[in-house]
């Protein structure tokens, strides 16, 4: 007889019961990438080492009659002034620990969420929440009109999200949300009914993609998901009716007059190949070369000519069908012109003269290293996951690793994309490209500019 | 068969509650204390110098000057020239950067993991070659001068915090700036400053932290190979411990003719870092003043709709620390307001156990916080090794998920009755005239 006594019985059944609770997240394997029933593509990745859970929701937006209701659908349901007493979904927010953000974008928006794993029946109530909201209310939607200003610049990245929307209006002809720009005018002249039907019409699980990454059981949450959107509509998936195939990135300088007189910032736009596409890294490379604070050749040179106390970082934003390189630059109001003078003419350098093969190197190593780098933030690899998904927007499977297609670059088709960055993706040639936007006092910076001739919008 | 059962269950048991964090440590035969922790799913490692010692180890006379080393550090050595370090981690990719606080000093830099062993080298070159001259530390001393003195002449904020911090530190060693008494830097004798390197260098003083992508096998050498010739010229620094500071309420209101905004500063004395109550009124921070979850933004601006902004400043040293907290606004009959409502939620949170639902989401935040950080190479060496150089020891993620989890309604009354007292606050309010 083994079990001489029933301590050793009862060592053995909680064994088994630990076993139980261990065992079926090895077995479960790491990730799951599967579309819901009712078309929610979602991407589960199992990473025990997190000890928390890290959750992306990107909704694409089908269709956009007029670009200030995304916003304001997005207050609405989200800004705590607004919902005062605190909505459902914010409480639900908010008994998670409330560690979310949300990120405006021009045909999109990105909801980050962290929760801890005994939340994950909050977290997926919280989604059920988010596709089938009805806190729309005449009484918040009103105060979100009268103060969409003071709401919108509570956003930590307000100020990109007017460069990037000034961005698009520059560069793109016609049917696209960029089109419009969101100005003062633009807030009283809306009612609810639009914010309502852009909600019923945008905000749909085949327009959506999830990403967790975290102390996840794949399958188990697989399963809330779909038990939680059971008895949704059975919808078609979301497809985005304005192109983005033709632009025309031709140099606009515009200054956003947004009643400050602190030191300026500077929003340096150029559009790229999309994510997914091997040009969007070498344009990656490229920017590092000229852009790359402090090693770049633009810092460079600019430190050189005596510019001081100036800084460059750069973003990349991915939009279905081509990027956006967005270069943020803080510097004085007398050194602006000295700075774009530089920038051109590094520029312009680049696309007739040689990169010597140690050059590419250098700048392919910081890219590839950075990214390798990045990729263990939790964030940048959700990010990752939500970049590719812009490509493959019905097929998940189908999408190809950032970090294989970083290994497929090669010096020579570097080189061919030299003289612009956007490659087959840009209508114009030989001429300065880059929308430029400046955000601060308008007349202080038009006295310093003395060649360009800047249009101003006034924001305030 | 009991006997295989045992390590069995405690095998699985650790698997299940200790799945992340792994550390290890040993010391070099001249002191260096080194800890270990390797993560597999990363692809970047970290290689942190923890220094024991910080301002508060300086000689009083020449107080802050150990500041100077957070710039200094990057200069020449024998095989760098200026700043080549920190464009060589750049270049491959990585972030480096430094810090001189009271308590400590930390030097870091994050690099792929194949790049460990220039890492390692980078740091000993730091440590063991460093060309200091004296027009070096000129200087780098003017250079601060200017800055604290441009600083503290032309913004107001700054000045103002500056005079808050001081009251709150009143007769403690860290009523000093961390940049010493500007009047006096400038005449801060360069021998003297140059012999605080000693206090770096010395090998009793360091933690070395390796943390993330390495292979723990034949780590030791490499560390001996670039550590190992350090030698101890100084007395290592005594343990930390946690400062006395007299209590006393302080209320002054100061005229302005231009200010870009009215303000006031409530700041509060907070426990050490060596107090068992400092995880607890971290709790009350995240409560008051966290955006994320803040109650005094719900109160002004979700409630009252109130035309204010918060910000806060919370100190992060190991004897002493406070929280300063500021509101400002246009209108001065805001501000107040503020003030009374504060008083009231002060008051309240004295008397008033917090709900159920609030205490959990603020420990859930503070939990989510913590394993956030841990996922950062450069902060999860800095938690461990700040840990180790508190108490010895080397379990410091569960000790504090414990203490949070820990955490009732009642401790936080208690707390609160201990810290937002008003003998325990420094009141400035800063008004246009």
């Amino acid at each position: 007889m083994y079990f001489r006594n029933k301590l050793d019985t009862g060592l053995i059944i909680l064994s088994i019961i630990i076993l139980t609770m261990v065992l079926p997240s090895y077995i479960a394997g790491q990730s799951l990438e599967q579309t819901t029933s009712k078309g929610l593509r979602i991407n589960l990745v199992k990473d025990p080492s997190m000890l928390f859970n890290h959750a992306e929701i990107v909704v694409y937006y089908s269709e956009i009659k007029d670009p200030i209701v995304p916003y304001l659908t997005l207050m609405n349901i989200f800004d705590n002034q607004i919902n005062d007493p605190q909505s459902g979904l914010l409480n639900t927010l908010f008994k998670m620990g409330n560690d979310f953000k949300v990120k405006y974008n021009i045909d999109h928006f990105i909801i980050k969420v962290n929760f801890l794993s005994s939340d994950t029946n909050l977290f997926v109530s919280f989604l059920k929440g988010l596709f089938s909201y009805k806190g729309f209310s005449l009484k918040k939607f009103n105060y979100s009109t009268k103060n969409f200003w003071k709401l919108f610049r509570r956003n930590d990245e307000w100020k990109k999200v007017i460069a990037a929307q000034i961005a698009f209006s520059k560069i793109f002809k016609q049917d696209h949300p960029g089109q419009f720009l969101i100005t003062n005018k633009n807030p009283g002249r809306l009612n609810l009914s639009q914010t309502r039907s852009f909600y019923k019409y945008n905000y749909t699980l085949p327009n959506s993609y999830i990403t967790i990454r975290g102390d996840i059981k794949p399958y188990f949450i697989f399963g809330l998901v779909e038990k939680a959107f059971k008895n949704f509509k059975n919808l078609k998936p979301g497809y985005q009716k304005f192109k983005y195939d033709r632009f025309n990135p031709d140099r606009k300088v515009i200054i956003v007059d947004d009643g400050t007189n602190g030191t300026p910032n500077i929003y340096w736009v150029d559009p790229i190949a999309p994510a997914g596409n091997i040009d969007h890294h070498h344009a990656k490379v490229v920017n590092n070369l000229l852009f790359g604070y402090p090693l770049g050749r633009i810092s460079r040179n600019a430190s050189a000519a005596g510019i001081k106390g100036f800084n460059i970082s750069s973003k990349i934003y991915n939009h279905r069908n081509i990027s956006i390189v967005c270069k943020k630059i803080r510097i004085g109001y007398r050194d602006i012109e000295k700075f774009i003078f530089i920038a051109d003419n590094n520029i312009n350098k680049l696309g007739v003269g040689r990169v010597s093969r140690k050059e590419y190197l250098d700048n392919y190593n910081f890219v590839f290293h950075k990214g390798k780098i990045d990729s263990d933030d939790y964030s940048e690899k959700a990010s990752d996951l939500i970049s590719r998904s812009f490509k493959s927007s019905l097929n998940i499977h189908t999408i190809t690793s950032q970090e294989k297609l970083l290994k497929e670059l090669s010096f020579a088709n570097f080189t061919k994309i030299l003289s612009d960055p956007a490659g087959k993706y840009s209508t114009n040639r030989n001429r300065k490209k880059g929308i430029i936007v400046i955000f601060g006092d308008a007349d202080s910076i038009k006295r310093s500019l003395r060649n360009i001739r800047p249009e101003v919008i006034t924001i305030r | 068969m009991r006997k295989l059962l045992y390590p069995f269950l405690l095998l699985l048991l650790f698997t299940t509650i200790y799945p992340a964090i792994r550390v290890s440590n040993f010391t070099l035969q001249n002191g260096l204390t080194v800890l270990l922790s390797p993560d597999d799913t990363a692809n970047s490692v970290c290689v942190l110098t923890y220094h024991k010692n910080g301002v508060i180890n300086d000689p009083p006379e020449i107080r802050g000057a150990s500041y100077l080393y957070q710039s200094l550090m990057f200069l020449e050595t024998d095989n760098l020239s200026p700043y080549e370090r920190v464009r060589f981690i750049m270049k491959n990719g990585g972030r480096s950067s430094g810090k001189v606080n009271y308590d400590n000093s930390v030097f870091y830099q994050v690099v792929p993991g194949s790049d460990l062993n220039y890492a390692l080298w980078l740091e000993s070159e730091r440590l063991q070659k460093l060309k200091l001259t004296d027009t070096k530390i000129i200087s780098q001393r003017k250079k601060v001068y200017d800055r604290i003195y441009r600083f503290s002449h032309r913004n107001i904020y700054f000045r103002s915090g500056e005079w808050v911090r001081k009251e709150l530190y009143r007769d403690s060693i860290y009523k000093t700036p961390l940049y010493g008494d500007i009047e006096k830097l400038n005449t801060f004798d360069t021998g003297r400053i140059k012999r605080l390197y000693k206090n770096f260098t010395n090998p009793s003083n360091i933690i070395l932290v390796i943390s993330g992508k390495f292979e723990e096998e034949g780590i030791r050498e490499k560390v001996e190979r670039y550590f190992g010739d350090l030698e101890s010229n100084s007395p290592p620094v005594s343990d930390p411990v946690a400062a006395t500071i007299s209590k006393g309420y302080k209320y002054e209101n100061r005229m302005r003719e231009v200010i870009p905004e009215n303000f006031i500063l409530i700041g509060l004395r907070a426990p050490s870092k060596l107090n068992l109550d400092y995880t607890y009124f971290k709790l009350l921070v995240y409560y008051l003043v966290d955006k994320r979850i803040s109650k005094l933004e719900r109160i002004f601006e979700s409630n009252l709709k109130m035309d204010v902004n918060i910000s806060y400043d919370f100190s992060n040293n190991i004897g002493a620390n406070s929280l300063v907290i500021q509101v400002s606004s246009t209108k001065r009959a805001e501000l107040e307001r503020v003030r009374f409502y504060i008083r009231r939620l002060f008051e309240m949170l004295m008397t008033d156990r917090l709900t159920t639902s609030e205490l959990k989401s603020i420990k859930s935040l503070m939990e989510i916080d913590f394993l956030k950080s841990l996922r950062k190479p450069e902060m999860r060496s800095l938690l461990l090794a700040e840990n180790y150089h508190m108490s010895g020891n080397l379990d410091y993620g569960n000790m504090y998920l414990k203490r949070v989890k820990k955490i009732n309604s009642f401790d936080i009354v208690r707390i609160s009755k201990k810290y937002l007292k008003k003998e325990n606050m420094v009141i400035l309010n800063v008004f246009s005239k």
